[in-house]
């Protein structure tokens, strides 16, 4: 979970637990956040993300455990003492005062000269992109606007540590994208080490360091954005990240890293790490919908499931279709439209031949009885 | 396969359907202005009755006036117990009301943003006085004042408004504070600021339209109030409202309609600055 740093971490994370009466919110969190790393913390509502912020902004004090901001811990230091900065889901830009008097709030705390404020608010102004914005109100903005005022407001005391809360939720989808990028390109020169705390697993995927999926209260998986989806840990992550195919699965055999499972009537060799799932055992096979390939005749000598397409829709660069193979199986199968088949699209009712386009991108999940397929699907 | 069917053709229902829509659609909101004009004209009539009564040239109150004049405003300015127990009736007013909105808008806080348990109880304990007959507060006010042994005075009647007006604030204010964005306060807090400084740099200010609201009623029911000051007021310290309590009751002249007419003015102006305030406040709002 955590990984060798070459530099002392900036944040760390010592067990920390918040309950809330008999609901533990937060639960025996540790993590270790390097300075300058961008960490997100991935998870569906109420699994704790948002208590595990506040914690650390100070807002609220753990139950247990040690918050360690630069080898100090910080537990009972005052949230105003922390110098750690928020941008928060609606922004909370003061109403009341202008662009640039919001920008300069946090400086004025700290008494520093006004011409020093002013010629630092000018700059926040040219680093976001809103020269000549200073006297406008934060309702004269629009959404992408106060989130720039929002991120200046709080880059401008030059924070230890920024905290952003779903900063990109209340934005239409064309808008988030362009400011994840925008966010990015701003945060990535000045080095400041980030906690980014997100439900979009695409937009955790897409801008982060790291990525820590957390599921009721505890970090289920901490990675690099391609290991989390490409080797997720268990059957929460797999389904939660990305889009995955979960199919009951029986082990037939096992090897020392190799597993014989069948899989809707149709056997597949499959490499697993240590602590997979033994012989005999129910299991669940992850195939993501871009791993699986379509043919109208079973392609020889390679595994394949026999089914009917029951739909086919264009997403945009993908044509996505379902596939039900055996009684009750369904696969779901993405292709990209341009190269694949030849152009071929199949329609609602088409006998098609399924099969694994790379079988080592395949994973076996034991069945625990807290991790039953589909029971905790993402929210 | 669409075009195999036959195009089908309105039923000839659906546009009678809409004709009848139309007359009943119009029945309801002539209906609705019907009803709120009606109840505007039971409101005010009596009051713009007295006001123009107030400016008669003739020596009783009628109405229509006999003739315009401002004589009887005239009188009310060379009555000298009317001048005194107007300027009172402001300094009291203005006394509990600067008392309440302090008291108010630090009770509004546990409130809206605590979290403990008997929180709605103490919400209806605090707005209490609004639903409490007056005359029975006022009563309970003047035992407890003489059984500690404090003489009527106007700190006495100014803390006894203060009782009655409060729950004007704390409504207004709880109301303000609970359309506030939590978030701006761990904004503040995060940018550095303590507690005390977020309060007067960020909140205050953006509570200030419910502020004003509630402060303008609390001034105009401290104003008006008669009940309470009828029973801890004491003789010598007369307000307006006792004034013309008191005229009615000797001789019914055209004084007393005018004193009406000045209660009324007052409580139009307050009304109007508190807008204009609240209207200030809101142009730097959404």
């Amino acid at each position: 979970m955590s990984r060798p740093m070459q530099t002392p971490a900036d944040l760390c994370l010592v067990g920390v637990t918040r309950r809330y009466g008999p609901v533990t919110a937060v639960d025996r969190v540790h993590l270790d956040v390097a300075p300058g790393e961008f960490l997100t913390l991935l998870g569906p509502s109420g699994c704790g993300k948002t208590t595990l912020l506040k914690c650390i902004a100070g807002f609220l004090a753990p139950t247990a455990g040690e918050i360690v901001l630069r080898g100090e811990v910080i537990n009972d230091v005052l949230p105003h003492l922390r110098n750690i900065g928020i941008v928060f889901q609606h922004y909370a830009l003061f109403p009341h005062m202008t662009v640039a008097e919001n920008i300069a709030f946090g400086l004025a705390m700290r008494k520093r000269p006004r011409a020093e404020i002013a010629r630092r608010v000018d700059e926040m102004l040219r680093l976001v992109k809103l020269p000549g914005f200073s006297e406008r109100y934060p309702h004269q903005l629009s959404g992408g606007q106060q989130q720039r005022v929002a991120l200046a407001r709080v880059l401008a005391v030059e924070p230890v540590l920024l905290l952003l809360d779903e900063p990109f939720g209340a934005l239409d989808k064309k808008l988030r994208v362009q400011m994840q990028i925008e966010v990015k390109q701003l945060i990535t020169p000045l080095g400041v080490t980030t906690i980014f705390v997100t439900h979009d697993q695409e937009e955790a995927i897409r801008m982060s360091d790291r990525v820590a999926v957390m599921n009721a209260g505890r970090i289920v998986q901490c990675d690099a954005p391609g290991v989390i989806y490409d080797r997720p840990r268990d059957v929460f992550v797999a389904d939660f990240i990305g889009t995955s195919n979960l199919l009951d699965a029986k082990v037939r055999g096992a090897h020392t890293d190799r597993l014989r499972v069948e899989v809707a009537g149709v056997s597949f060799e499959v490499r697993v790490e240590a602590g997979g799932p033994t012989s005999g055992e129910a299991a669940v096979m992850m195939v993501r919908p871009e791993n699986l390939a379509l043919s109208d005749t079973p392609p020889p000598e390679q595994p394949c499931w026999a089914g009917v397409v029951s739909f086919a829709l264009h997403a945009g660069p993908v044509m996505e279709y379902e596939v039900i193979v055996g009684d009750t199986s369904r696969l779901r199968v993405s292709r990209p439209r341009m190269q694949a088949e030849g152009g071929k699209v199949w329609s609602p009712g088409d006998r098609v031949a399924v099969t694994v386009v790379d079988p080592s991108a395949v994973r076996v999940f034991a069945t625990h009885a807290d991790h039953a397929p589909r029971s905790q699907s993402t929210s | 396969m669409a075009g195999a069917v036959a195009p089908r053709v309105a039923p000839p229902s659906v546009a009678a359907g809409r004709l009848g829509g139309r007359v009943g659609h119009m029945a309801f909101w002539a209906g609705i202005w019907g009803v709120a004009l009606a109840a505007l004209l039971y409101l005010l009539l009596p009051t713009l009755i007295i006001v123009f009564a107030s400016f008669t040239a003739g020596e009783y109150i009628t109405f229509p006036p006999q003739g315009l004049s401002l004589r009887w405003f005239g009188r009310l300015m060379a009555l000298e117990e009317v001048r005194i127990s107007a300027w009172r009736s402001v300094v009291v007013a203005t006394g509990a009301t600067a008392v309440a909105v302090v008291l108010g808008v630090a009770a509004a806080f546990p409130l809206v943003r605590g979290q403990f348990a008997g929180r709605e109880a103490l919400n209806a304990l605090l707005m209490s006085p609004l639903i409490l007959p007056s005359l029975v507060y006022g009563l309970a006010a003047l035992m407890f004042v003489s059984a500690i042994g404090v003489p009527l005075s106007v700190p006495v009647l100014v803390l006894s408004h203060v009782a009655i007006i409060v729950p004007y604030v704390i409504r207004t204010t709880a109301a303000s504070l609970a359309l506030l964005d939590p978030h701006l306060e761990e904004a503040a807090r995060s940018l550095g600021a303590n507690a005390w400084k977020t309060f007067v740099r960020v909140i205050l200010p953006n509570l200030l339209p419910g502020v004003a609201t509630g402060a303008a009623f609390a001034f105009i029911s401290s104003f008006d109030n008669l009940t309470v000051s009828l029973f801890l007021a004491g003789p010598r310290v007369e307000t307006l409202p006792i004034r013309l309590f008191a005229m009615i009751n000797f001789d019914l002249d055209p004084a007393a309609a005018a004193i009406s007419a000045v209660l009324v003015l007052v409580t139009f102006a307050v009304v109007l600055l508190a807008h204009w305030a609240v209207g200030l406040t809101r142009l730097v709002r959404l």
